[in-house]
């Protein structure tokens, strides 16, 4: 993870957990680094990791067991999709658009080059 | 459980170096005292652990006076920028004294840093190297265990590689073991994810004391052609303003209302560290 | 605890000097011993001021006893009045057993040479002769102790005080008491004097220092008051000095 200054750390943690687990280095019901070791790898206030964790605690993608740790939640992975999903269309198409616009690129311009995208 | 700093004034001949700073240090956090050379952030600090007085003001740690009183320094342990160990004491008997007048000092945790740094334990201070001069005393704050820990420019001539390793073993030892930790430095970048909290001094006066995230939400740049930021910046509190050919920046502090912004205006949100350099500008 | 604490690393500063001050010591006494026994003249060779020599090394121990301690001590959240107080210990400490060491080491020195041709000279016996005649010789013993105890003290804190103030003091101050109180006493005021009051200070401050140190009546207990009346006199301006003293850059 490497920070920008754009969007708070705490957020940014959430979004890297989130990579994390998306890409299967997090396997739903496997454990995650405690706060400490989140904080001392980033360099990070612990305070801020757990703002970040928290935030994925309360959406139930991780998990909190007593005194053993943190863990990636049964599900985390379908749900992350459907949210991410759902963030789709305004951070990535929106933008999209308000650039083409900018450029002058049409509609159809996009669609074709969407297709090309898709050609390997 | 703080340390309390009540207007706090101090001045040197007739440069006032401290005008009325009133603060509080909380239990177990991690402060940024930021502020340009020449702010007044080491001679806060001084005034705190009783190194210089203050004209006016009082200081109190966990509600005791800490003018003149043992039992208030103790919980306070301060790495000052200049050296105040004896220059021909070897860096092992500075350890064993820590270790006496500080008792809960770790002297196998000193140990233990002074190999990751590779400081050398039998040289005096009086041959280290400005970097290492700056790590032996930082090696010491780690290892010291007070409440309390004062930190005046921790990196002071630190190569990149012992930096990332003291924020390392700083947050390493906050997690295990937590105290109040202050840091003054005008390098802003560096600390700014390790702090939670912000403290903005300038010209002796506290101009800034939040929550580094609250700072950070305030604090936004709009740029774009120059007659429409100057529009739109008419009624907003603007902290610095940059201006290259037609293009201007502005720098703002508030909150951003997203959808009042005009087309043509890019918005962007400051880091702490040009928001500092914006507050802290002249 | 503090206090203890300051003066257990005071005392230590302090026995580190103190070693090789005696170390010394021993070896010169031993080569103008051997020395003396091998000449050949008929002559007495006189050994003295082994607690002059003291006095003048707790002189300079205690020139040395501010700056470094000071900041060592503000640096690990020692008070002024403890760090004071500790110094203050120390210095007794130090007086009270450099006195019966030297004491002892007279007497070793006097066992060990039977030449007869050496003489060790002792400060008490030599300032008050007719007194550590005529006295018992435990009585003698114990005077010369608690005498010479005072003059330590007094030259320790001698030193302690010049070099508090002059911490204090700006480079302008620094300069003019280094130029200016030998200027007055040895300059100015014997012209003045001589000038004006055709030498009468001198002669009465003459008297008056006599008296002082029981010079003229053969009277130790001059001499012991006088040192301690100095002592408490330079303590409590020390402690004025301190109490207000802050690090300078």
């Amino acid at each position: 993870m490497n920070f920008n200054e754009e969007r708070p750390i705490f957020i940014q943690i959430a979004e890297g957990i989130e990579d994390a687990i998306l890409s299967g280095a997090f396997k739903e019901e496997s454990q995650i680094p405690s706060i400490t070791e989140f904080s001392v790898n980033y360099r990070i206030n612990p305070a801020t990791a757990l703002k970040g964790i928290n935030i994925l605690v309360d959406e139930g993608i991780i998990y909190k067991k007593r005194g053993v740790g943190m863990f990636v939640a049964d599900g985390a992975v379908k749900k992350l999709k459907g949210k991410r999903r759902e963030q789709f269309f305004d951070n990535y198409i929106k933008n999209l658009i308000e650039e083409a616009a900018r450029l002058g690129i049409s509609k159809d311009e996009i669609i074709t080059l969407l297709e090309r995208g898709y050609v390997k | 459980m703080s340390i309390e700093i009540k207007n706090i004034s101090k001045n040197f001949g007739n440069t006032c170096a401290l005008d009325g700073v009133s603060l509080n240090f909380e239990e177990n956090r991690i402060y940024g005292l930021l502020g340009r050379n020449g702010a007044g952030k080491t001679t806060l600090l001084n005034i705190i652990t009783n190194r210089i007085f203050s004209d006016d003001g009082e200081v109190f740690v966990d509600g005791i006076p800490a003018r003149e009183n043992d039992e208030a320094l103790r919980k306070i342990y301060m790495m000052g920028e200049k050296n105040f160990y004896p220059e021909n004491m070897k860096i092992k008997e500075i350890f064993r004294w820590s270790k006496e007048f500080y008792p809960d000092f770790d002297l196998e945790y000193a140990n233990k840093l002074a190999d990751i740094f590779d400081l050398n334990l039998n040289k005096n201070v009086k041959s280290l190297s400005t970097g290492y001069n700056s790590i032996f005393k930082v090696i010491i704050a780690l290892s010291v265990n007070t409440p309390y820990v004062l930190l005046d420019e921790p990196v002071l001539g630190l190569d990149a590689n012992h930096r990332d390793v003291f924020y390392k073993q700083l947050i390493e030892k906050y997690s295990n073991s937590p105290a109040t930790f202050v840091i003054s430095t005008h390098l802003i970048e560096e600390v700014s994810s390790v702090i939670e909290d912000v403290i903005i001094i300038k010209k002796g006066r506290i101009i800034r004391n939040e929550s580094r995230e609250e700072l950070m939400s305030v604090g936004y740049t709009v740029s774009g052609m120059a007659s429409l930021v100057d529009k739109y910046i008419k009624d907003k509190e603007v902290i610095g303003v940059d201006v290259i050919g037609g293009l201007k920046s502005a720098y703002i502090m508030g909150h951003l209302s997203k959808d009042m912004v005009p087309e043509g205006l890019e918005i962007t949100k400051m880091d702490l560290q040009k928001l500092f350099v914006q507050l802290t500008n002249a | 605890m503090n206090v203890k604490l300051a003066a257990k690393y005071q005392l230590n500063e302090y026995i580190k000097s103190i070693k090789i001050y005696y170390l010394v010591l021993v070896l010169i006494m031993l080569f103008f011993g051997i020395i003396a026994s091998v000449e050949r003249s008929d002559g007495v060779s006189y050994f003295g001021g082994i607690e002059s020599t003291t006095m003048i090394f707790l002189f300079i121990l205690g020139l040395n006893s501010f700056k470094e301690t000071f900041l060592m001590m503000l640096q690990n959240g020692i008070t002024r009045k403890s760090m004071f107080i500790g110094r203050l210990i120390t210095i007794l400490v130090t007086s009270i057993s450099m006195t019966v060491i030297d004491r002892l080491v007279n007497s070793l020195g006097e066992l060990v040479n039977n030449s007869k041709r050496v003489k060790i000279g002792r400060m008490y016996e030599m300032t008050f002769p007719k007194r550590a005649e005529s006295l018992h010789v435990i009585v003698v013993n114990l005077e010369a102790i608690l005498i010479i105890m005072g003059i330590y003290i007094a030259a320790m804190v001698a030193g302690y005080f010049i070099t508090t103030a002059y911490y204090r003091m700006n480079k302008v101050l620094k300069i003019i008491a280094s130029i200016g109180v030998p200027a007055l006493f040895f300059v100015l005021l014997p012209i003045f004097d001589l000038a004006v009051f055709k030498g009468k200070i001198s002669t009465a401050m003459g008297r008056m220092f006599r008296f002082m140190s029981g010079g003229d009546t053969g009277n130790p207990y001059n001499l012991l008051l006088t040192c301690l009346v100095f002592s408490v006199v330079a303590v409590g301006l020390t402690w004025l000095l301190i109490r207000k003293a802050v690090e300078k850059n």
